[in-house]
């Protein structure tokens, strides 16, 4: 078990949108969160790493446990280097070329050398499967890269700070089906040397990739099984109402 | 405008809260600028308030060798120059402002609204340079007909000096016009695309949608903006010293040299012959200084409730 | 003439005063430009720009001191308000949501209406009248606190444009907000921000009025930042009420000078520069 959040509720000042939600997640295994529109999972993935609190308004009260520590009392900088996350829409940060968004944890958290930098970037940029297609133009903007490379981009920037755990919250929602079976297949790449949390609508995605699956609803841990089981026997009737698609 | 995200944890790093105070510290500076400033147009104008009380605003006589100092003049010179500008500006102003947003194709409008901001660029004393030279000696010709045809009416009478209250109005009408043309298309470009259908669709032609839809809805931007504008002619300075005549009376007529409050400091603040006559400058520039806040402060509250909606 | 023609006839008259009055203004702009143009260009040679200026009455004279005189105020203050208008900016983008904010920006836009000659009379009682002396730092200072508030209100509107998915990429990289803002999000918003400085500069450049009794003028180079220095829209006020011919031409000259930056500034940052979403 290498994060775990215990009896986490939260919100936004209003009535909570999570409530006391218990999960644990293993190492080098891809969990999928998922559930209608709504149902709080990108609250919950965003708690995780301590980015819910940056809301104005926002509450959170939980356990939440990195290896053993409570992630509640660390430095929440330190915690992100731990816990990185992949967005929505791709982010790459618009005033900098391909090796600069991929080297910018790195170098804005003080790393200098030139040398290794050059390397951690050649690596994460191959552990995204997206070295080859810009290696001869790592000086080029971000911005000139397509949809579905700006997002291997912000996920590449992402594993250069060698984090723990790695958030994907949609990762591919804004992308067309190539680009988005490219990421499913460098995730399978990834979990083996990092845990991965993503959340996901397309039902689909989360068969594919993940090893276990955790159904939220309006705010509640419905059901967390193995991927297999709760595609194929979900135990709770309201998990297989959604997976049928009787509610969406 | 969105609220940016930030930390809104209980504990602050040590980095973030240095950063914030800093930060802090130098935009704090802009307050005390202002504070500041208020301040030491009171004090420098301690002397004039104790020794002549608010009948300074009301007098008419400015002779600093004789120590007579009143406001009067230059208030109304300000006032009246103010006026006649936005008189003119007004309607060319709001006139300019429908071509660019319902007339002009849109690259058109685009080049205009461009060449109009340049208008707003240029610099007064330039502006004041054009007058002396070229609005003066034009004035000068066309005041006599002005005088024969209008001069039943004390407003068009007198010699014609060429410099004098009309041509402080009309070299002020320059200054404020691209104010109002660009305020005046802004609130315009705002009205909701589906209220000026709708008015279309029963029928009436694109003029009568202006007039019976878009202005009324821009009516407080528009207000708002003239009220700017009087801010900026209230305080213009060179353009006006260059072409008012720079005479301390009051004239029923527009044709007669004036004088206003920003161009009476900035001709004798430099060579000020006596404490009183300093402090005399200075409770001008007080004067001054009320009257733009209040005007700015009324613009601002007409264009903050238009950017509200 | 039955109703409805009469009201398209109404809509061709109006459209048509409409028009005019852009024709109008924009015939006063190329009336200015023209003038200027037609005006200055004979008068300008080498020698006017690099001569002093020749005693009252004789011709021949330069304008140099006023261009080297324009260019140290000008840059002193431009040196002295773009940053701390920069900083004030970033605070209020940052952190101005609150009521400190409000008071802030309610400074900064009092400011931004209060006419040169007030900010020139302040100038000159803060610094003229203890110093006992007109010099070039009241006038930098005069301009400088004309140019802060412009700054400022122009770098904030840069700085809460720039994107929160930017800076949730970069916190969640694990960095401080602090170098965010200053690694991130400042060289993101940069480009607006380095243009409202320039255009902002351009517009100090043109000002007289609060240098008329700071900087004073000088006839002759100047003599320090403590002492009176000649400058270009100085120059061109006095030489145009002074009844001298030649120094009418010289005044034309110089505005033509003058307006050559304006344009450079203004047209550069326009093109350069696109705002995005009509941020102006």
């Amino acid at each position: 078990m290498i994060l775990e959040a215990q009896a986490l509720s939260a919100g936004y000042g209003g009535p909570p949108v999570l409530k006391s939600i218990n999960l644990q997640f293993r190492e080098r295994e891809i969990t999928a969160i998922i559930g209608p529109s709504g149902c709080g999972k990108s609250t919950f993935i965003r708690c995780l790493n301590r980015m819910h609190e940056i809301t104005p308004g926002a509450e959170l009260h939980a356990r939440i446990l990195l290896d053993g520590r409570d992630v509640m009392k660390m430095d929440p900088v330190l915690l992100r280097r731990q816990v990185g996350m992949v967005f929505q829409r791709p982010n790459p940060f618009p005033t900098m070329s391909i090796f600069d968004n991929v080297a910018s944890g790195l170098k804005l958290n003080g790393l200098g050398d030139r040398r290794r930098l050059a390397e951690a970037v050649e690596k994460s940029l191959r552990s995204a499967a997206l070295w080859d297609e810009v290696k001869d133009k790592l000086r080029e903007p971000g911005l000139s890269l397509s949809g579905g490379q700006q997002q291997r981009l912000c996920i590449a920037r992402a594993l250069a700070v060698e984090p723990r755990v790695l958030l994907l919250d949609e990762p591919c929602s804004a992308l067309d089906p190539i680009a988005t079976a490219r990421i499913e297949e460098l995730l399978l790449e990834i979990k083996k040397e990092l845990t991965l949390v993503i959340v996901t609508h397309n039902m689909q995605q989360a068969a594919r990739v993940s090893d276990r699956t955790a159904f939220l609803l309006m705010g509640e841990l419905i059901e967390y099984d193995e991927t297999q089981k709760i595609f194929t026997k979900p135990s709770d009737r309201r998990t297989e109402d959604y997976i049928t698609g009787r509610f969406g | 405008m969105p609220e940016v995200p930030h930390l809104a944890g209980p504990r602050q790093r040590t980095g973030d809260l240095v950063f914030r105070r800093a930060l802090l510290s130098v935009a704090l500076f802009v307050v005390a600028v202002v504070l500041l400033l208020a301040w030491s147009l009171a004090d420098g104008s301690r002397l004039t308030w104790k020794s002549l009380g608010p009948a300074f605003l009301w007098s008419k006589e400015w002779d600093p060798v004789q120590e007579n100092f009143g406001a009067l003049p230059f208030i109304y010179g300000t006032l009246v120059s103010s006026a006649l500008a936005l008189l003119v500006a007004v309607p060319l102003g709001v006139g300019c402002a429908i071509f660019l947003t319902e007339l002009a194709p849109r690259r058109v409008a685009d080049a205009c609204t461009f060449l109009v901001e340049l208008l707003a660029a240029v610099p007064s004393v330039i502006l004041g340079l054009m007058g002396i030279f070229l609005l003066v000696p034009t004035v000068r010709s066309v005041e006599p007909a002005l005088a024969r045809w209008l001069g039943w009416s004390p407003l068009f009478r007198g010699e014609p000096y060429g410099v004098g209250m009309l041509t402080a109005g009309l070299i002020l009408t320059l200054m404020v016009l691209p104010y109002i043309t660009v305020i005046t298309r802004e609130v315009l470009l705002a009205v909701p695309q589906p209220l000026k259908e709708a008015m279309l669709a029963l029928g009436a032609t694109r003029w009568e949608t202006v007039v019976g839809v878009s202005l009324p809805f821009a009516r407080a931007g528009i207000l708002g903006g003239i009220f700017l504008a009087l801010g900026r002619a209230l305080g213009e300075t060179m353009a006006v010293t260059m072409v008012i005549g720079n005479t301390p009376k009051i004239s029923a007529s527009l044709l007669a040299p004036g004088y206003s409050m920003a161009a009476v400091i900035a001709n004798e603040l430099a060579e000020a012959a006596s404490d009183e006559h300093l402090s005399a400058l200075i409770s001008v520039g007080l004067v001054l200084f009320g009257v733009t806040i209040a005007v700015n402060g009324i613009a601002r509250l007409l264009i903050y409730r238009v950017r509200k909606a | 003439m039955n109703s409805y023609q009469r009201r398209r006839w109404t809509q061709a008259a109006m459209f048509a005063v409409c028009a005019l009055c852009a024709a109008a203004a924009l015939a006063g702009l190329f009336t200015i430009l023209g003038y200027i143009a037609w005006h200055g260009l004979s008068s300008i040679n080498w020698g006017f720009l690099t001569r002093l200026p020749k005693p009252v009455g004789e011709t021949g004279g330069g304008i140099a001191n006023a261009i080297v005189g324009s260019a140290k105020i000008v840059g002193l203050a431009a040196l002295m308000g773009a940053p701390i208008g920069v900083l004030g900016g970033l605070y209020l983008a940052e952190f101005g949501s609150n009521r400190t904010g409000f008071i802030i920006r309610y400074a900064a836009d009092v400011l931004n209406g209060m006419p040169s000659i007030v900010m020139g009379i302040f100038a000159y009682t803060l610094l003229v009248v203890p110093l006992k002396r007109f010099s070039a730092l009241s006038g930098s200072v005069a301009l400088a606190l004309i140019m802060i508030p412009v700054v400022l209100r122009n770098t904030e509107e840069f700085v809460r444009l720039v994107p929160h998915s930017i800076r949730e990429a970069a916190l969640a990289l694990g960095v401080p907000q602090w170098k965010v803002v200053l690694r991130v999000v400042l060289p993101t918003a940069a480009p607006g921000i380095l243009t409202g400085a320039l255009l902002a500069t351009s517009r100090i450049a043109g000002e007289t009025a609060p240098l008329i009794f700071t900087a004073f003028g000088n006839h002759f180079w100047d003599n320090g930042l403590l002492n009176p220095m000649a400058s270009l829209p100085h120059t061109i006020y006095t030489y145009a009420i002074s009844p001298y011919k030649d120094w009418h031409a010289q005044a034309w000259a110089a505005a033509l000078l003058l307006m050559l930056f304006v344009l450079a500034v203004n047209v550069s940052a326009r093109l350069l520069f696109r705002p995005a979403g009509g941020a102006r």
